[in-house]
């Protein structure tokens, strides 16, 4: 039988991907939380036939709800973490691993981070104590648009001059696979040692720079930032309630920036045999993916289906005047990416200049100009082949052509 | 009154109006040039932005004009007119440019003589025109395309493409066909030799882009050597859009500013000379009469030339010809031959029924064996008028259409060409076209020199009932005949001005 997992907060941005890759690891995911049929709500005392059977529970729900300083005994997070460890504990769960963050501190800003932390001291010493594992996640990117990620995407990308605040603050990316993956090995690996790992990149990065790898991965020049005091900030984040269309940006995420410091994750990644890729890397990919991406590759296709071997400069030209001209992206299917030649079968005469290929491989003719040696001559043999290919395929094409009009 | 501003205003830095200033100013009068462009525009850009546009505007979808007005610089050059011209057309193109050296940044550089026949209804006699080709030639630099590398004449030439040559070769050891069929190597305003601030022409053949060496003239390269006297004043960004009449002519801007002056020298262009006066002529029902010249192109192919590579060259025109085709007066026509080959391949490819790849494919392969023939008809085969709107009374538009019997004229053209495109071992393409009149922005004649009324002018220039006011653009051509024509508007500026030179407006003490 497939081992069983628990997961609080599972609609959540780490949640969801976690869930996702726990089942297709082979678990039996139990999801606690938020959804329709769920029974339990962080703070309840759960039922322990939930409980049974299951391999570990990780608990990342996490209540908004509670006031900026709620009495320790009032904190619904506190308390009902210790509650659910503890019934864990009790129903013979071998490990609860609790999501935790990198701005746990004593003396954190905001709330968060001082909630974390005192949720990991009580846990400490709680009954519990012997199946907990503290996981402090860093700053978590990727995957979908949403959450802090995706309010910083947004924000990286809003205009190339940006009022922020706490910018040489460190922050310590980390892919959420990779949050997800981490997690995921502390409630199944038996050999991991009781303590506090650390998920975050062992080489911390200032903030704005992480803004400008934001940016840059998706497709944007230069940012500049306009640094402001942080009460500024709250203020400006508490404006931002008021205006609609804005996107609403919680003062808690603020302090939650101005108080992050680096914490040594080596040891951790070392141990959970995670090695972290280079954001920059994977963002390009996922945020370029949609808008950039598509574009390029298929501006590639096009230039080599023209016979030139697209220099970088062709590609930005072609891309840019694809986008102007509402081209990019074509759609152009992955074969034909892989395999260019194939665009013969697809093209329309070049005089039909409504069609969008027709008009897309004028503009890559046009793009490759500038690096055109001039009297370059095609072999005999190889003109006379490529005409008399387009002659003779010219009713297959006039099918086939309709599928990029 | 307040001191005039200059003895002569010149309205205009195209080829007109710095053929105009030269005389004055060598004469010792203050010249005042009001351009409607300015400096901007640096010939020394990339190939890529020469190419595609500093803001990439050559990606843009083709929108069928002919190679030359596609390429970027042209459209940079002619974009503004457009929009501040008010000058529509309909079945027209109105062509113009409100940049600094006005069309010359874009035209084929191509030059013609007109004889005495040519001119014989002027109100001039060739020998004083014959002087002012002389000063425009000597001053520009032109050059002749030969197989030689020096003519007969120890004239300076160019080197003529391998396909063009060939036809050459052809036309001298075949009996022509028609008797009145002639064929020459180009003369172009391109220099073969070095000169102050222009170097010769390098062969790279990038010619529709904007030439990067200056070597094909542009008037630019003539206002900046006016700009050296003293007596010679150039003001930026002042597009003139009135005229009034006082004790001496002010001239209104755009801006607000005015300038005045006892002498006003209009060398806006056909166009742009036509919407300045608007106000002052009385346009009505017919309109203004416009001359243009219709323009045919043919493609044609010389088998004998199939894969052979080409000679290097520039991309304008090879070869001149001409041709008398009937009896009438106007049953004639004269043209240039350009070799496909070092013409951008796009706009061919574009009306190929071939897939792109496949039309690259042909292109490189016969290109060079590719000539194209643009043929100019006399002006009066137009039946071109501007109108003036109406309601409004301000916006012009432009009627194009043909002569009656056009149609088949060009029949007779077709059939007489064709009989010498098979002497010069020619297969003639399908594919000629007819362009929309105005695009190739052969305009005269709508106040022609020596015509009585509202709308002539003097031998001068001078805009009858309306003294002082001097029109010195093809405006003033009484007849535009099927020959390239800016070098002969350039020459007639010059006549004038050395008339203005020596009667009017003595030196400003």
């Amino acid at each position: 039988m497939a081992p069983r997992l628990i997961i609080t907060g599972s609609t959540g941005y780490i949640g969801a991907r976690l869930a996702a890759m726990a089942r297709e690891r082979g678990f039996d995911v139990v999801e606690l939380g938020r959804r329709p049929e769920a029974k339990w709500r962080i703070g309840d005392e759960p039922a322990t036939s939930d409980l049974e059977g299951a391999a570990a529970v990780i608990h990342l729900a996490h209540s908004w709800a509670t006031g900026a300083e709620t009495a320790e005994e009032n904190n619904i997070n506190i308390s009902g973490t210790v509650t659910l460890a503890k019934a864990a504990k009790a129903a013979g769960v071998r490990r609860f691993v609790f999501a935790s963050s990198t701005s746990s501190r004593r003396e954190a800003l905001n709330v968060y981070g001082r909630t974390k932390f005192r949720i990991e001291q009580h846990l400490a010493t709680s009954p519990a104590a012997p199946i907990v594992r503290i996981a402090r996640i860093g700053l978590v990117y990727g995957g979908p648009r949403t959450a802090m990620f995706g309010l910083m995407a947004k924000l990286s990308v809003l205009s190339p001059l940006l009022p922020m605040i706490g910018l040489s603050r460190k922050v310590q990316p980390i892919h959420l696979d990779e949050v997800a993956a981490g997690l995921l090995a502390l409630a199944t690996d038996e050999n991991q040692p009781p303590q506090t790992f650390v998920l975050a990149q062992e080489r911390p990065i200032s903030f704005a720079a992480w803004l400008r790898i934001l940016r840059r991965s998706q497709g944007k020049g230069k940012l500049h930032f306009i640094p402001i005091p942080l009460a500024a900030a709250l203020f400006a984040c508490r404006m931002t309630k008021l205006v609609p269309l804005v996107p609403t940006v919680d003062p808690e995420r603020v302090l939650g920036l101005a108080g992050a410091a680096p914490m040594e994750s080596g040891e951790s990644l070392k141990l959970l045999k995670l090695n972290l890729a280079d954001p920059m890397t994977v963002l390009s990919q996922e945020l370029g993916q949609k808008s950039e991406e598509p574009s390029r590759s298929e501006a590639g296709a096009l230039l080599r289906y023209l016979g030139s071997t697209p220099t970088e400069a062709q590609l930005q030209r072609l891309s840019e005047g694809l986008r102007r001209e509402g081209l990019a992206p074509l759609g152009l299917s992955p074969t034909l990416i892989k395999h260019p030649r194939l665009l013969a079968l697809y093209e329309p005469p070049a005089n039909r200049t409504q069609h969008r290929l027709a008009k897309a491989l004028y503009l890559a003719d046009l793009a490759s100009e500038p690096e055109r040696q001039r009297g370059q001559k095609a072999g005999l043999f190889d003109a006379i082949l490529t005409i008399g290919t387009d002659i003779l395929l010219l009713p297959l094409r006039a099918l086939l052509a309709r599928r990029y009009r | 009154m307040n001191r005039p501003d200059a003895d002569f205003i010149i309205i205009g830095s195209g080829p007109a109006g710095v053929s105009a200033a030269f005389p004055l100013v060598a004469a010792g009068r203050r010249v005042l040039m009001l351009d409607a462009g300015n400096d901007a525009g640096s010939q020394e850009e990339s190939r890529s932005a020469r190419v595609l546009g500093a803001d990439l505007e050559a990606l843009q979808v083709d929108d069928g004009s002919s190679p030359k007005l596609q390429t970027p610089v042209s459209r940079g050059i002619l974009e503004r007119f457009r929009g501040n011209s008010g000058i529509t057309g309909s079945g027209f193109t109105p062509i113009g440019s409100l940049a600094r050296g006005g069309l010359s940044n874009i035209w084929g550089a191509q030059i013609s003589f007109l004889d005495a026949e040519d001119i014989a209804d002027w109100p001039i006699d060739i020998a004083s025109l014959q002087r002012s080709y002389q000063r425009i030639s000597e001053r520009i630099g032109i050059s002749r395309n030969s197989n030689s590398t020096r003519s007969a004449h120890g004239e300076p030439v160019l080197p003529l493409g391998a396909t063009a040559a060939h036809v050459l070769h052809r036309n001298t050891v075949t009996k022509p066909a028609n008797g009145s069929f002639r064929l020459f190597p180009a003369i172009n305003a391109i220099l073969s030799e070095a000169r102050p601030g222009r170097a010769a022409c390098d062969l790279s053949g990038d010619c529709l882009y904007g030439c990067p060496t200056g070597a094909i003239y542009n008037s630019r390269q003539d206002v900046l050597q006016l700009r050296k006297s003293p007596h010679f004043r150039l003001l930026d960004n002042m597009r003139a859009v009135s005229l009034r009449r006082d004790a001496a002519w002010t001239v209104g801007t755009a801006d607000g500013s005015s300038f005045s002056a006892p002498r006003i020298i209009l060398a806006a262009g056909v166009l742009g000379t036509a919407a300045l006066l608007a106000n002052h002529l009385p346009i009505e029902e017919q309109g203004l009469r416009l001359l243009n010249s219709p323009t045919l192109a043919i493609p044609l192919l010389s088998p004998a030339r199939l894969l052979r590579s080409s000679t290097p060259t520039h991309s304008l025109a090879q070869l001149g010809l001409s041709l008398r085709y009937g009896d009438r007066p106007s049953d004639y026509v004269t043209g240039a031959i350009y070799e496909v080959g070092s013409l951008p391949a796009q706009s061919f490819i574009n009306r190929m029924p071939l897939g792109r790849r496949a039309g690259r494919a042909a292109f490189e392969t016969i290109g060079g064996s590719l000539l194209v023939a643009t043929i100019y008809y006399p002006g009066d085969q137009s039946r071109s008028y501007i109108h003036r709107d109406a309601t409004t009374g301000k916006s012009l538009t432009i009627r194009g259409g043909f002569a009656e019997g056009f149609d088949i004229r060009v029949d007779a053209l077709k059939k007489a060409l064709r009989r010498e495109w098979k002497r010069l071992g020619l297969i003639q393409l399908p594919g000629a076209s007819l362009a929309e009149p105005g695009i190739d922005a052969h305009f005269a004649g709508t106040l022609p020199m020596g015509a009585p009324g509202p709308f002539g002018t003097s031998a001068d220039g001078e805009l009858n009932l309306h003294s002082g006011l001097h029109i010195v653009d093809g405006s003033i051509i009484p007849d535009l005949s099927s020959k390239y024509i800016t070098m002969t508007i350039m020459a007639n500026a010059d006549r004038i001005a050395h008339r203005l030179a020596e009667t009017e407006a003595k030196p400003a003490s």
